[in-house]
Parts: structure tokens; C-alpha cells; sequence
């Protein structure tokens, strides 16, 4: 990445606010789709917590790996991922990348390199040592990124895999977005120790808490990730301060004020990570109105067309309900 | 033909498909500096070196997790279960992971991964040592599940097993590693797997069985022929998918099926065998039978541990019962 006074230019910070507000605009959609009962499933949506994704997945190269929990839309478009095929997965239509098997919860696009989201808790974390144990015994200098949030730091799969990742040093970067609740559970009642972070650091990871609404903090600790990975240095851990500014999945649409006030949702919405990438552009005049309508517009034609194509596209062969079962 | 031990055969497979084969790598518990709890990999790690053979943390999610990712990215890792007791503690990696990544991604992936795991008992190591799961994992859609009976099907089985592409779990018998059989030189013999092996022709009754029952039901077989009954002999070799075809060919002929199973018999996979012959086999000269473990778990007491599991008497006991009236229990 070329620098400009050891920034980053302005071409990548741009290419990070458009790429946010389409995950923002894509979500958004996706909750107006399952509203009207088109979309169906978990829609687990990370409206608010773009940053970690577009941070992250612009700091890596697209041949790298990433995995992704149940909340994965924005990584997978963070990654690359083509709206229409995703849209049309999330809608369980055949031209979706999984042909309509894998839903909002499962979905995976070898070609950028997302090598799946996971309905399971944690589950995605072991898989991507997986993918930098390959790329270590390959000789290959790709990097895997593990995206999970607060609650799957809990599950055993995460401590075995940072473990694992530590003793044989992978090149796998952990990313923890904290959004201080697992479904309703607040932080402060499932752990005894908020500092999550600190998990890495005892099991000898490289390990830092960093705040996610700062796109630009996310996308230089992961590239610094990046780099010692590369370098043979082994994994690293960031856990990432974000909130999601919806509820937690499909049943909660109520915002969650059964376990959250809305006090807390607004001084968070007000640390908005678009937001802020938005008005350092502004400030350091890289971004006028007249530019951001002409993204913003380019954005809603790019999502009436994927769905349009999406509500074209045939529902899944019925003929093909067994196959793929075994290769 | 070279006369070898199951663990001998076993150990030739790994090394010979390491050998043909650069992607294929084992990773396990206590296998390269150890050789493994049951000694099948002693010797490989100065063979193969260190970057093929990896001692793992006692891990079982992140080891089958790891050989998912591994899969995925195009390698065909080997996994080593110390006991297939100790696969319920990776259970969501092969349940909801392993067995179901190829289809829930529409196919855009593969999973050609081995899960060696010995089952077993005989030991003295009580209930959470000596189970044979095989139905768990045979429940599952996308997942093979392989049971070697004997050297030479344990060495050319595990090769067909690591070349087969898909995610299979492959289950050892640890009284078994050291029993002699004759084993092919043949490096490049690869049968397919699903396709049950008669062993044994017979007149009177099918025995059906896999793993240790088989050498059980050849036994008891000798027995039965000595005292006037004719048996078949069909060794599984692969659970799932069953080879119920030549299940059904024999029972044809003979009119009588008896299962024998180490595992424990309620909802196993003796169960399945009969529900599925039950839908295709009419006119059976007599109900079929199951001889199987009991209900319960492995108790550690020698004298209980024995009784747990059908032997060669029982075999033949229930066979005579079988073919002379008054079948069943």
C-alpha cells in the first residue's frame, strides 16, 4: 500500500467508506426484505460494526483466507464477495454461491477467499488454523483471519485454536468483535475478566484491544498482523470495541431494550464508524457532497440490481436436493 | 502376499500414500515423537519428517477443525483419535462442520480428510475407553465410516480412504492391531469403499458383521460347521454407505440373518441393516437376530467387561438357537 506522510492515501480511505456503506445499505435492505417475509432465517446483521470488516479485510490480500460466525454478511462483502450471488443466497435461490444450502448463517466464495461464515458459535475459529496450517506446510505466504465476536471467546474452540495457532505459529489473525453482548448476555456476566484480549496474551499470542469504530486503527494493526504472519512471526489477537445497533438476530427486533437501554444504543450510534471515516474525509477534504451522493447513488443502483437479479433468479432445483452430499 | 500385523498394514498405507502423495500430512495426539497410543505410527516421523507428522495439543476440536480448514485449503490431513471415546469432544467439528461443509456450500468445496480412530475394549479402561460409536457417526449424511477387519483390508481400505476425496471416519479395532493376515504387495490396490466382502459362503444363516465380530463369526462359523450348520460370513468393511445388496443376496439364499455387533444394540447399526432388508427381503424362514453388546456401559471389572460384549460362544449359541426354531432371545 503506498503511503502518503505514513497514512494510507486516500483512494484506500474512500475505497473503506464505500465499502462500509454498502454493508450498511446491504443489512439494511436484508432487514426490510425479512420484514416483508422475503428474506428468511437468521439475518444476524452488523450494522455498526462495518469498521472491523472493511478494516481488516482491506489490510489482506483477496487470496487470503478469512472465516466468519454466524454475523458474517459485511466480512463476506468486506472480502469481495459479489452482492447479487450473496443476495441471492440470502433470498435461498439457486444462483446464490451455495445454490440456496447455506443461507445467512453459511456462506462461503473459495474465489475471494471466504471459506465460510458458521451458524456455530467459535466454530470457524479452529477451521481458520486450519487454513494457515495449509498455507505454513504450502510454503505459501498467505494469511487466515478469524472473524467471531465477544461470545464465541467463551466457547472451547477458541482457546484450543489460539492455543494451537500459538505453539505452532500460524499465520492466523484472530479478530474478536466485542459488541459487549452474546444475544442478550451483557459481558459483565459471562466472564470475570472483560479484558479479552488478555486471553491471547496468556496463551502467547500477539494480542491488543483496539478500538473497531476506528476503521483506520483496524486496518493498521491487522496489516501490521498481516505482516508478522507473513514473516513467520506467528498469529495475533485483536479484540476490536464495536456495538451492534440492531438486535441480536431474527427474534429480536425490538432493538434489544429487554437487556439494553436506548441511552446505551445512542451514545454508540453516535460513534458511528462511518461516521467518523466520513468526517476525517471531510476535514481533510477528500470528500465533498457531491461525491458522497455520487457513491451513495452508485451504491442503491448496485443493490436494486442484485435484487432485482436475486428475485430473477430460480429457486433452487429440487432435482438437486441430494447432491453435493459427497464429492 | 507378505504376512503382516493390522498395524503393520496400516503403518504401510500412511507411509505408501505419504509417500505417492505430498499433501497428505497425520496430525494426532502423542503419534510422531510417541508413534501413537496403539505404536501404528512408530517410526514414520524419521521417514517423513517433522513437518509431516505433528504432535498436537490435547485438542479435539481444533485438531478436527484444523484438518477441516487443512481439507479446505487443499491438503488431505490424517487425523489421529486416541480412542474413537474421545471423538465427542471435537463432536461439533465433525457433526456440523466436517460432515456438512461440501454440501451447505453447494458444493464449491471438498473435505477429503481421514479421522483415524481405534474403538476397542479389553483393557480395563472402563466405559469412556471402550465404546464402538460407529452408529453416531454412520447417522450422519457426508460422512463415510470405514471398519477394517482385518490386515489386509485395514491397509488397502485406509489408502482407498485417503485417496476417496470425502470426509471419512475410520474406525480401528485395538484387539485387532496385532492379528496376522496375509496383505497384498500390490501398492496400488485401491477397492472402492461401500462394497461389503463375503467371506464365507453358507446354506442356513447370513452372519453379518465388521471390525472384531468378523474374526468372532469366522470363528464361531468353524464351530457351527462342525456341528452340522452351514453360515455365511459377510464383513462390512464400510458402514456408511451400507452394502446392503449383498447383505440381501446372501439372506436370499440362506433365509436366515444374524448381526453381530460389539456396540452396544439399541438404535445401531444392526438396527439399520434389519430395517433395511426388512423393506427389500420377504419370507424369511425365521425373524432375524441381533447379537450385540448390551445396554449398558463398559464396566470395568474383568468378568463384567467380558460379559459386556457377544463372544465367539455367544455367536455360535445364537446362531443354533436361529437355525433350530425357537429363534431370538
Amino acid at each position: 500500500m503506498k503511503k502518503v506522510n505514513g497514512e494510507p492515501n486516500k483512494a484506500l480511505k474512500l475505497s473503506m467508506f464505500e465499502s462500509m456503506l454498502l454493508i450498511r445499505r446491504f443489512e439494511q435492505r436484508l432487514l426490510e426484505l425479512r420484514d416483508q417475509k422475503i428474506a428468511r432465517g437468521g439475518v444476524a446483521v452488523s450494522i455498526g460494526q462495518e469498521g472491523i470488516a472493511v478494516g481488516a479485510c482491506s489490510a489482506i490480500r483477496r487470496e487470503d483466507y478469512i472465516t466468519s460466525g454466524h454475523r458474517g454478511h459485511g466480512h463476506a462483502l468486506a472480502k469481495g464477495a459479489d452482492p447479487v450471488k450473496l443476495l441471492m443466497e440470502f433470498l435461498g435461490r439457486r444462483g446464490g454461491y451455495c445454490h440456496g444450502r447455506g443461507g445467512t448463517m453459511h456462506v462461503c466464495a473459495p474465489e475471494v477467499g471466504l471459506m465460510g461464515t458458521n451458524g456455530i458459535v467459535g466454530a470457524g475459529i479452529p477451521i481458520a488454523v486450519g487454513l494457515g496450517l495449509a498455507a505454513k506446510r504450502t510454503a505459501s505466504d498467505r494469511v487466515a483471519v478469524s472473524f467471531f465476536g465477544d461470545g464465541a471467546t467463551n466457547t472451547g474452540a477458541f482457546h484450543e485454536a489460539l492455543n494451537m495457532a500459538s505453539a505452532w505459529k500460524l499465520p492466523v489473525i484472530f479478530i474478536c468483535e466485542n459488541n459487549l453482548y452474546a444475544i442478550s448476555t451483557k459481558i459483565s456476566h459471562s466472564t470475570g475478566n472483560d479484558q479479552l484480549w488478555r486471553r491471547g496474551e496468556a496463551l502467547g499470542v500477539y494480542s491488543a484491544r483496539i478500538d473497531g469504530n476506528a476503521v483506520m486503527d483496524v486496518y493498521e494493526a491487522v496489516r501490521d498482523a498481516a505482516c508478522r504472519a507473513r514473516a513467520g512471526a506467528g498469529p495475533s489477537f485483536l479484540e476490536c470495541m464495536t456495538y451492534r445497533w440492531e438486535g441480536w438476530a431474527w427474534k429480536d427486533r425490538d432493538l434489544g431494550l429487554h437487556y439494553r437501554t436506548m441511552g446505551e444504543i445512542l451514545h454508540w450510534q453516535e460513534n458511528c464508524p462511518i461516521a467518523r471515516l466520513r468526517e476525517t474525509l471531510y476535514s481533510e477534504g477528500d470528500l465533498d457532497e457531491e461525491r458522497e451522493r455520487e457513491i451513495a447513488a452508485r451504491i442503491e443502483g448496485q443493490l436494486d440490481n442484485a435484487l432485482r437479479l436475486a428475485l430473477s433468479s430460480p429457486e433452487p432445483d429440487l432435482a438437486d436436493i441430494e447432491r453435493d452430499v459427497y464429492a | 502376499m507378505t504376512r503382516m500385523t493390522y498395524r503393520q498394514a496400516l503403518r504401510q498405507a500412511l507411509l505408501e500414500e505419504m509417500m505417492r502423495d505430498e499433501r497428505v500430512f497425520l496430525m494426532g495426539q502423542d503419534i510422531a515423537v510417541e508413534g501413537g497410543m496403539w505404536e501404528v505410527t512408530k517410526g514414520l516421523l524419521d521417514l517423513v519428517g517433522p513437518d509431516r507428522i505433528l504432535d498436537t495439543p490435547i485438542s479435539e476440536t481444533a485438531i478436527l477443525g484444523a484438518a477441516l480448514g487443512a481439507a479446505m485449503a487443499g491438503l488431505r490431513p490424517i487425523v489421529e483419535i486416541m480412542y474413537n471415546d474421545f471423538l465427542p469432544a471435537g463432536m461439533d467439528q465433525l457433526v456440523n462442520q466436517i460432515a456438512k461443509s461440501r454440501y451447505m456450500f453447494g458444493g464449491q468445496i471438498s473435505v477429503p480428510m481421514v479421522i483415524r480412530a481405534p474403538c476397542g475394549y479389553g483393557f480395563g479402561l472402563a466405559a469412556a475407553h471402550s465404546q464402538s460409536l460407529e452408529a453416531w457417526f454412520a447417522h450422519l449424511p457426508g460422512l463415510y465410516v470405514v471398519m477394517p477387519a482385518t490386515p489386509a483390508s485395514a491397509k488397502s481400505l485406509l489408502k482407498s480412504s485417503i485417496r476417496n476425496g470425502n470426509p471419512i471416519v475410520f474406525i480401528e479395532h485395538c484387539l485387532l492391531y496385532n492379528e496376522e493376515g496375509e496383505v497384498p504387495e500390490d501398492q496400488t490396490f485401491v477397492p472402492p469403499l461401500g462394497k461389503a466382502s463375503e467371506l464365507r459362503s453358507g446354506r442356513d444363516l447370513t452372519l453379518v458383521a465388521w471390525s472384531l465380530m468378523t474374526s468372532r463369526c469366522m470363528e464361531a462359523a468353524d464351530t457351527l460347521d462342525a456341528q452340522g450348520v452351514s453360515a455365511a460370513v459377510i464383513d462390512l468393511q464400510t458402514i456408511a454407505p451400507l452394502d446392503i445388496q449383498t447383505i440381501a443376496k446372501s439372506v436370499r439364499q440362506t433365509g436366515r440373518l444374524a448381526i453381530a455387533q460389539q456396540a452396544c444394540e439399541r438404535f445401531g447399526v444392526g438396527a439399520e441393516i434389519m430395517a433395511q432388508l426388512a423393506e427389500m427381503v420377504g419370507g424369511m424362514l425365521a425373524p432375524p437376530i441381533r447379537i450385540a453388546g448390551k445396554n449398558i456401559p463398559i464396566p470395568f471389572a474383568e468378568v463384567l467387561e467380558q460379559h459386556a460384549i457377544p463372544s465367539v460362544k455367544d455367536i455360535v449359541d445364537a446362531s443354533m438357537r436361529l437355525v433350530k426354531g425357537g429363534a431370538g432371545k
